[in-house]
């Protein structure tokens, strides 16, 4: 079975394109088991799963079935055959990819929040008003934008009006008639941590931190409490027209 | 769960003779072989028969596994069919007995997948594509950065 060894080695690399193209042995032996090789490299595991060829389309639709949004997601890489299977409807609540019922959603009723959405941990504003994503596998910072889900609905089913509830202070409203996604959240919550607060708020911190009114921003009103760790259980509200999210704060 | 086992027909008691693709014979309680429902229904057509039943597309090793699978689950109830679809995305936990008899090597879980779907086993199948379906969920990192 030093055939199917060779084989996982070629898989090693970051590319997984043209593993289709390898020779057709199945890479079975248990010298090939994950376990016993420590490391377990995430190449290396697709190489060890049954090849898509192998196993015909009813059981893909079996096994894709059992999938979460991360596990459809991963499997995606598996080869062509099973991407295009996932582009089928029946994922399309799963993936955050429902456009907006013409109609009203019921009222009342529990949403699915978009997994990045709830990656998100800590939000900084600069000159720029960018949303970072704090992932904590990722060895360098990128933001959330970074990410191609950054384009798929925030909810699940999704609405043309999120409600965002960050502070106590105030809600940021996001609209899209074609339904919010990610990227349309976090743009505007950047863009909300930026502005100018009420002129209360403006004020007070202005007293507080003896800085000109008129150069406070939200931001600042959070002090070190500017972080939360994702948001807590989503719901439709005003009879389904929209869905209020709710920041989950720590340190705060 | 209701049970909503066979007809009468198929429960007795006897013995069945299966025949592998490799000509091999396997003697089963009948009860072990009706979790198969392709060999339950081919029982019923047939009637009483000491004929063998052939299996053209299991090999002898892979109906082995499976008999080993529907000797533990005889006493099974059979779910209902609505029942298997639903619980179906909410879990892909499998009993102990199960993920225990499922740690084989690719190929054999392969064949066990293929040969349940031939012999209309819907619980092993059902097990064999969780496995499958565990198996990339537990793929490790870059998980977020391939989303």
């Amino acid at each position: 079975m030093s055939e199917a060894d060779s084989d996982n080695a070629s898989f090693h690399s970051s590319s997984h394109e043209g593993r289709d193209s390898s020779s057709g042995s199945r890479s079975a032996s248990p010298a090939s088991d994950p376990a016993r090789r420590g490391g377990r490299s995430y190449a290396w595991v697709l190489a060890t799963l049954p090849k898509p060829t192998e196993l015909p389309i009813e059981i893909w639709w079996m096994v894709l079935d059992h999938l979460d949004y991360r596990g459809l997601h991963k499997a995606q890489l598996l080869c062509k055959q099973v991407q295009t299977l996932i582009q089928d409807e029946r994922f399309d609540a799963i993936l955050f990819r429902e456009p907006p019922s013409k109609g009203k959603l019921p009222s009342n009723m529990q949403v699915a929040i978009h997994p990045l959405l709830q990656s998100v941990s800590c939000i900084f504003t600069g000159s720029d008003a960018i949303t970072w994503a704090d992932m904590a596998k990722d060895n360098w910072t990128r933001t959330a934008f970074e990410y191609p889900a950054v384009d798929e609905f925030a909810t699940s089913p999704s609405c043309d009006i999120v409600n965002l509830h960050v502070n106590t202070a105030k809600t940021v409203p996001v609209t899209d008639r074609n339904g919010v996604k990610v990227r349309r959240v976090l743009q505007r919550l950047g863009k909300h941590w930026s502005s100018k607060p009420t002129r209360f708020v403006a004020e007070q911190l202005a007293a507080q931190e003896g800085v000109d009114p008129d150069k406070t921003t939200w931001l600042l009103a959070l002090g070190d409490h500017n972080g939360w760790a994702g948001w807590k259980e989503a719901f439709t509200e005003n009879e389904g027209m929209a869905v209020e999210l709710h920041a989950s704060w720590f340190d705060s | 769960m209701a049970s909503a086992s066979g007809s009468g027909a198929a429960t007795g008691g006897g013995k069945v003779t299966l025949t592998t693709s490799d000509a091999e014979n396997f003697v089963v309680e009948r009860d072990v072989a009706n979790r198969s429902v392709l060999i339950r229904n081919m029982l019923e057509d047939v009637g009483e028969s000491d004929q063998p039943i052939p299996l053209p597309n299991v090999s002898a090793n892979v109906l082995k596994k499976v008999l080993e699978w529907c000797e533990h689950h005889k006493k099974d109830p059979e779910p209902i069919a609505e029942d298997l679809d639903d619980n179906r995305r909410k879990t892909t936990e499998i009993s102990d007995w199960d993920a225990k008899f499922i740690q084989v090597d690719q190929e054999m879980l392969f064949e066990i997948i293929l040969a349940a779907n031939y012999l209309d086993i819907k619980p092993l199948l059902d097990v064999g594509c969780k496995t499958v379906a565990n198996m990339i969920k537990g793929k490790q990192p870059e998980e977020i950065r391939k989303l």
